[in-house]
């Protein structure tokens, strides 16, 4: 008898215990792509190449820059990205990485995945930028931020190159900045995927 | 399941719905091995999963950074949180409900969470698409075509949701075709198709598994029946063959003997030799036939125990006394002997008690030559929850081998039939006990060693023995209780013998008479009833009736009712050829205070009209006598004697009002009684005849059954005050 009452009680419970683990699971995955799709702040770059001896500009050719936090997971695709976009420039840009760095050295900073990948893209220059200071020069606040000058030194592109955060693969930036560097009178964006820069 | 393979098998076994009822539960069975064993496979992967998925997220993405400060990525909170969600009810199920449809379908849907997990975790990664493969092909193991489908729904939705919402985070690309879902999801239903036939093959092969080993458990268990049939065949015939042995051979000498004794020129001497082998051999018979009686019964389920007050001592006082003739005649020993303090009294049936232990005895006296027989009594936890009393019957015998130990219990199966040929008997004795302890609740074993002799246990529940008296320092001598030699029993009474047979008439009344009793015969129960009650009037009564319960007109059952109904209160022992036991019950609960099995032995038919005579005598002079408060006065002493006499004939006609159920004739009586008591210095009686004069005014049968009983007690004890004229005839005419 206690069996056969308890029977529609154990359904009942099965029941809601399914329904709240799909529930649950459903929670966990719209978090997960809310995240993704989460786009940095795109900060405000300057228009016109701000004159600055410790990073120059080629006047014979665009210059693009990619401001990148060597610290920030996400940045490891737009660095990835970057490898594949470069040859595809054929060398109508100079190529300028320039990593943002504690203005103390600290340990960590100057190693690991991003350096190694941003060393290994042919024809693209890595430079430091101990405290973010020229980094503020040209406005980005987030890691990842890519923007292109033409040759007069005038802003073609600015925001991001991978389609979400952490996520390769072919976005709308990578066809802006293909259209930016060969074209000088566009001014193109697109959103930008990574970690904050500087600190509040 | 392949219908060409099944119609093969039916037709070439003729498969019976039995045997495919078997195969559905083996292979109920064999899946059901199969999905807990693939549950548990996946409990431990979703775990492995689970702590793979931090791992992976704490290297790809460790932290979140703003500046140079930085916090714990939420990949990696998703990873913890989310894999511990996933993995928490499918392994839930598992623990608590492994094997079961909705388990392996929420392990599928866990499983291809993962996937969609650590695609995202990986940023969307073409080669973590694999999981969804390896997924797929591991879920195959379940061999349930089902939860590929749910598995595959799951990855479709997984899809389309997030192919919508942030294709990148699946796809790659954040611009993806339309159709794109649909490309991954052929792929997904390509590996679906060749992952489901394998699970309907893989089904199909357990249901041939299947009915291969229910076949064979078929054809083991045909064949198992088959052999013990014959073996029971073979037993059967053994044991009739046996028993035709058995039976004839003191047949034929009860009849070769009684040939022997027609002869005119038979001198004295030969022919109490020839009496003497005719009872030996009848006696003989009798125990074959009570044994096979007895069986049947046992086997047919119609035996029940009782549970009442005995004494242990009591019972192996007679099991010791029948015993140790027996011992005497082989020249062996025989010694009961207690181990421990045993209970005064038990709860259990003295009869199954002491039929068991005399077949042991008899079996261990049988079984020996030299030596001789103990019996060794303890009691076993006396303060624990189930008390019991061990009784080990030690002998000295022939002993067995295991193998022939294995087999005493069976019934028709002697150690081996050179037993049956060297010592006889049935070969049911041990059945017997071994059935009888059980049916006391308790068990017979033995142990045995060839040629040094063997050991039955007896062990019988003794009920709670809180507040028994435990008797210590016992021996042997302490309880026994020299029984009177037939020769020496005899008997001052009289007894009523119902009886029609002429034979039992003549054999049972002439031991009676030869023991000195006056016995008087009634042919059937109605005339044994109306001899009782005339004997009662005139004040002439019977000590003991012998009661045959089979005789024409009104049996003995009727007739022992009949008489009891009346307030007849004499000892009646019940004499019936029904030897199956259980009758003993039958004649208890119809009012015989005593049953003996026909034929019936001469010294036991001596020593229980003895016992019962003794008994309801000393029943009598217990009770308290009741004296007038004139006894002293001599003038008034002849009058009170007077009226003291007339009491048993007044009571009488009371009784037999009372049985004709005529109130006003016991009115009367109680009338006659509440005037004259009081004046004879009977205040007592004077009471005790208003109560039941006043119960006659109602209509319960009961009350004055009850004020009439006392009545009649009271002038019993009032009768008893004066010096009797017959000690016999004062007792019977209150009976």
């Amino acid at each position: 008898m206690t069996g056969r009452r308890r029977i529609p009680w154990l359904r009942a419970g099965l029941f809601a215990a399914v329904v709240g683990w799909l529930t649950l699971m459903g929670l966990g995955f719209e978090r997960l792509l809310a995240h993704g799709a989460e786009a940095g702040s795109e900060g405000a770059a300057v228009q016109h190449w701000p004159g600055s001896p410790e990073l120059l500009r080629d006047p014979a050719r665009a210059s693009l820059v990619v401001f990148v936090h060597p610290r920030c997971p996400c940045t490891v695709a737009t660095l990835r990205e970057l490898a594949r976009l470069a040859p595809r420039l054929g060398g109508s840009a100079k190529v300028t990485v320039l990593m943002r760095l504690p203005s103390v050295p600290e340990p960590g900073w100057q190693e690991g995945d991003i350096w190694r990948l941003a060393n290994g893209i042919p024809d693209v220059t890595v430079q430091p930028d101990p405290g973010g200071v020229l980094t503020a020069r040209f406005g980005p606040v987030t890691s990842g931020h890519v923007l292109v000058y033409t040759k007069a030194g005038r802003l073609g592109f600015s925001g991001g190159i991978t389609p979400g955060r952490g996520h390769e693969g072919a976005s709308a930036g990578q066809a802006a900045i293909l259209e930016a560097v060969t074209r000088a009178d566009r001014s193109l964006s697109a959103r930008v995927f990574g970690c904050e820069l500087f600190d509040k | 399941m392949n219908s060409s393979t099944s119609s093969d098998i039916d037709a070439g076994t003729a498969m019976t719905d039995a045997t495919r009822q078997r195969v559905e539960v083996l292979y109920a069975e064999q899946y059901q091995r199969v999905a807990v064993h693939s549950d548990r496979l996946f409990a431990g992967l979703l775990v492995g999963q689970w702590l793979f998925g931090i791992v992976l997220a704490v290297w790809i993405s460790p932290r979140a950074w703003r500046g140079i400060e930085s916090e714990t990525h939420l990949h990696v909170w998703i990873a913890v949180l989310l894999g511990a969600a996933i993995t928490s009810l499918p392994v839930l199920l598992v623990w608590q409900r492994p094997g079961t449809v909705l388990t392996r379908h929420a392990v599928a849907v866990a499983q291809l969470a993962f996937s969609a997990l650590f695609i995202h975790l990986t940023g969307g990664r073409i080669e973590t698409h694999f999981h969804v493969f390896g997924s797929l092909a591991l879920l195959a193991f379940y061999r349930d075509w089902r939860v590929l489908v749910t598995a595959s729904t799951v990855v479709v939705l997984d899809h389309c949701i997030r192919g919508y919402l942030l294709p990148e985070s699946i796809y790659g690309v954040s611009a993806v075709e339309p159709l794109r879902w649909l490309e991954h999801a052929a792929w997904v239903v390509f590996e679906d198709v060749f992952l489901i036939s394998s699970c309907i093959r893989g089904q199909r092969e357990m249901r041939q598994i299947s009915e291969r080993y229910a076949l064979a458990e078929a054809q083991t268990k045909l064949e198992a029946a088959a052999r013990a049939a014959n073996e029971a065949n073979r037993l059967k015939g053994e044991f009739l063959a046996n028993m035709s042995h058995e039976i004839r051979t003191p047949m034929s000498a009860v009849i070769g003997y009684a040939d022997l004794l027609m002869d005119p020129q038979l001198g004295a001497s030969d022919r109490v030799n020839y009496v003497q082998t005719i009872r030996r051999n009848g006696e003989h018979l009798l125990g074959i036939i009570n044994d096979i009686l007895d069986i049947s019964r046992i086997e047919a389920g119609k035996m029940t125990a009782e549970q009442i007050v005995c004494s242990p001592a009591q019972l192996l006082v007679d099991v010791a006394s029948l015993m140790r003739v027996r011992a005497v005649e082989k020249q062996l020993f025989f010694e009961v002997k207690f181990l421990t303090p045993v209970p005064e009294t038990i709860q259990s049936d003295p009869m199954r008690v002491r039929q068991t232990l005399m077949n042991l005895v008899g079996n261990a006296l049988k079984f020996t030559t030299t030596g001789g027989v103990r019996i060794l009594v303890r009691t076993v936890d006396p303060s624990g929850e189930r008390p019991e009393l061990q009784f080990d019957v030690v002998d000295t015998g022939i002993g067995m081998t295991d193998e022939q130990l294995s087999r005493v219990f069976d019934p028709f199966a002697q150690a081996d039939s050179s037993t049956t040929r060297r010592f006889g008997g049935t070969g049911l004795g041990l059945p017997i006990c071994a059935r009888l302890a059980g049916l006391l609740g308790g068990e017979v074993t033995a142990t045995s060693t060839p040629e040094r002799g063997s050991v039955f246990t007896l062990r019988v529940p003794t009920g709670a023995l809180a507040g028994v008296r435990m008797l210590s320092d016992l021996t042997e001598a302490t309880v026994t209780e020299p029984a009177p030699s037939e020769e020496t029993v005899r008997l001052d009474c009289r007894v009523l013998l119902a009886e029609d047979g002429l034979d039992n008439q003549l054999l049972i009344s002439t031991h009676l008479r030869r023991a000195g009793a006056e016995v008087v015969i009634a042919e059937n129960g109605r005339l044994a009833v109306e001899l009782a009650q005339q004997a009662a009037r005139d004040g002439n009564a019977f000590d003991v009736i012998l009661m045959d319960m089979q005789m024409p007109e009104l049996d003995g059952y009727g007739a022992t009712t009949r008489l009891r109904h009346q307030g007849y209160d004499t000892p009646i022992v019940a004499l019936t050829a029904h030897a199956m036991a259980g009758d003993r019950e039958r004649c208890i609960n119809a009012g015989c205070t005593d049953y003996l099995a026909k034929p019936v032995a001469r010294g036991l038919l001596l020593q229980t009209v003895a016992h019962h005579v003794r008994a309801h005598g000393s029943a009598e002079l217990e009770q308290a006598k009741v004296y007038s408060e004139f006894s002293d006065d001599p003038d008034m002493a002849p009058l009170v004697e007077q009226f003291v006499r007339g009491l048993p004939s007044r009571c009488a006609a009371a009784l037999d009002a009372a049985a004709r159920r005529d109130l006003i004739g016991v009115r009367s009586f109680a009338h006659n009684l509440k005037g004259a008591g009081g004046g004879y210095g009977f205040p007592q009686i004077t009471s005790a005849a208003a109560v039941l004069e006043q119960a006659t005014m109602g209509e319960d049968e009961g009350r004055v059954q009850t004020a009439l009983d006392e009545m009649v007690n009271l002038c019993r004890r009032a009768r008893n005050s004066i010096p009797p004229q017959s000690a016999i005839l004062e007792r019977a005419t209150y009976s």
